[in-house]
């Protein structure tokens, strides 16, 4: 803080405490949002409980936002004018996803990801759950609710979340992961975060799939069609290949080991770089580096610690 | 609402609290606190339940079936959804529903047109139906809620299955208030929708006879919307 003089801030310098806190603040965004888990813990978990929980009923959409407040340096026209454009794309969005929706309206993504997750978890020690069911999160407590009703099994709990990109050129398939433990088991180790019930292991991964040769000049409604053509036998390829890769990649990282103390997801040396994005409440794109590469589909490590996979 | 002690020294919004000083920092406080307050309703985990007493029925020119018109019967829906009660999220705020079937059964009654009419008792009707509720839920775009319903008609003739239609309703529109008469509101516009649409198809699909099970290819789904 020595390169923010006092006199420049003002005389209390409370400036000065005001950016301290700020960075602080933003500091943040560097933190690990990745809970490991060891194997020793793995092992003690006892009986495993799968569910996949689904806030959503249909795939959804998202859009570009607007950017008109940040290029103009802010005030209150420039905000009207970036939600009058918000919900103009949003509109045309939900529009057009429609041909997608009516394709797919039989189609259970919670089923696809619970058979999978099934099959990929076969092979974690310690961590394979004789049954994973699938819900509706009605709630934000609805989760919680689920943990302490789980009668001391501990609980692999699998938020999934599925849309369209922007330009309906992807289907994104992401995915919060959290591993609590039943009884009073691993107690010690547990941790908190955000609202969940003490957990042992906490992750958000993705995975980016789109039509194989599809050169991106389409617009979104002609996207939609091809997504929804033969039944919407497109789209059904593109998200059981992304749900298997999901599954996949939770399988992995539940067994992948934490970075080195201060090292946190640092690039190992040699590792290739690329950019990937983290699905969330909002959209952010990070550079990571390539953790993984096979069958069609890269596996990148973000500074978090988010595992995001596109195809190759 | 403390507003934290009005003696010297900094306080969180970084000001003195002397003469002038002090008044403006008030002013500041209230406005922020102001601003929290007309904010804290976008951001506050809370589960919403909604009832449905208004009629969604179809807006427009009143109908009168003919006479050779069909006499149909609906029997009660099913729902088919993973959870009988959400309604979906709009941010962190859940929306719930409970016992609204009725509710919805009243309005497919309601739905009128000039090639069909209510036949009340299914053994009297030519065409009986059978409506299972797919998805029902609101969600929001950023700044926009959309709401969505979809019902599938499932048709039987004398008996006999005569195939099913898939009607969607559908809403969007900017989220002004997030109050809860907007999303009952948005959730009724698209039921609006929804009933518009099935009366269309089955106006168009019973002149066709396609539903009556006369006409070939009636075991298809015919995804009307």
């Amino acid at each position: 803080m020595n390169l923010i003089p006092a006199q420049v801030f003002g005389r209390g310098g409370s400036h000065a405490v005001f950016l301290a806190a700020a960075a602080m603040l933003f500091s943040g965004c560097t933190t690990p949002i990745r809970v490991p888990i060891s194997s020793d813990s793995r092992t003690q978990l006892g009986a495993v409980n799968g569910i996949v929980g689904l806030r959503q009923q249909e795939i959804g959409t998202s859009i570009n936002r607007s950017n008109v407040s940040a290029a103009t340096g802010g005030g209150l026209i420039a905000a009207i004018v970036d939600m009058s454009v918000d919900n103009a794309r949003a509109k045309k969005a939900e529009s057009a996803v429609t041909s997608v929706r009516d394709a797919l309206v039989n189609y259970q993504p919670g089923n696809v990801l619970a058979g999978d997750l099934q099959k990929a978890l076969a092979s974690v020690p310690g961590v394979n759950p004789s049954h994973v069911d699938v819900r509706q999160i009605i709630d934000p407590k609805t989760t919680g609710a689920w943990i302490q009703g789980s009668g001391g099994a501990s609980v692999l709990l699998v938020t999934l979340d599925y849309k369209l990109s922007p330009n309906f050129d992807s289907i994104i398939v992401s995915a919060e992961v959290s591993l609590h433990p039943g009884g009073d088991r691993l107690g010690k180790i547990a941790q908190t975060k955000s609202d969940l019930p003490p957990l042992v292991y906490y992750n958000v991964l993705s995975c980016t799939g789109s039509l194989p040769g599809l050169t991106g000049q389409q617009t979104p409604d002609g996207m939609a069609r091809l997504w929804a053509a033969n039944g919407g036998q497109p789209a059904r390829m593109v998200l059981d290949a992304g749900l298997q890769e999901l599954a996949a990649m939770i399988a992995y990282d539940l067994t992948a080991p934490a970075p080195p103390e201060g090292e946190a997801y640092k690039a190992p040396d040699g590792a290739e770089k690329r950019l990937a994005t983290v699905y969330g409440t909002m959209d952010t794109t990070f550079q990571g580096y390539i953790e993984h590469k096979a069958d069609g589909w890269i596996w990148v490590r973000l500074p978090a610690g988010q595992l995001s996979a596109v195809a190759q | 609402m403390d507003l934290g002690p009005t003696a010297r020294g900094p306080t969180l919004s970084g000001c003195t609290m002397r003469g002038r000083m002090a008044r403006k920092c008030m002013v500041r406080l209230f406005a922020l606190g102001g601003l929290a307050l007309v904010f804290s309703g976008c951001n506050t985990p809370e589960t919403t339940r909604l009832d449905f007493t208004t009629p969604a029925g179809v807006q427009g020119t009143p109908v009168a079936p003919s006479k050779s018109s069909l006499r149909v019967a609906w029997l009660a829906v099913e729902d088919q959804r993973l959870d009988a009660t959400s309604l979906g999220h709009i941010g962190s705020r859940a929306y719930v529903a409970k016992s609204f079937l009725p509710w919805l059964d009243q309005q497919l009654r309601a739905v009128k047109g000039t090639n069909f009419a209510e036949a009340g008792d299914p053994a009297r009707a030519d065409l009986v139906i059978k409506p299972i509720l797919l998805k029902l839920y609101i969600q929001n775009i950023e700044v926009t809620k959309s709401a969505v319903v979809v019902l599938r008609l499932e048709f039987s003739s004398h008996g006999k299955s005569s195939g099913q239609l898939t009607c969607r309703g559908q809403y969007a529109g900017m989220n002004w208030w997030g109050s809860d008469e907007e999303m009952a509101g948005a959730i009724q516009e698209a039921f609006t929708d929804c009933l518009r649409n099935i009366s269309a198809s089955l106006e168009l699909n019973i002149k066709l006879q396609h539903i009556t099970g006369t006409a070939s290819g009636a075991n298809e789904g015919l995804g009307l919307n």
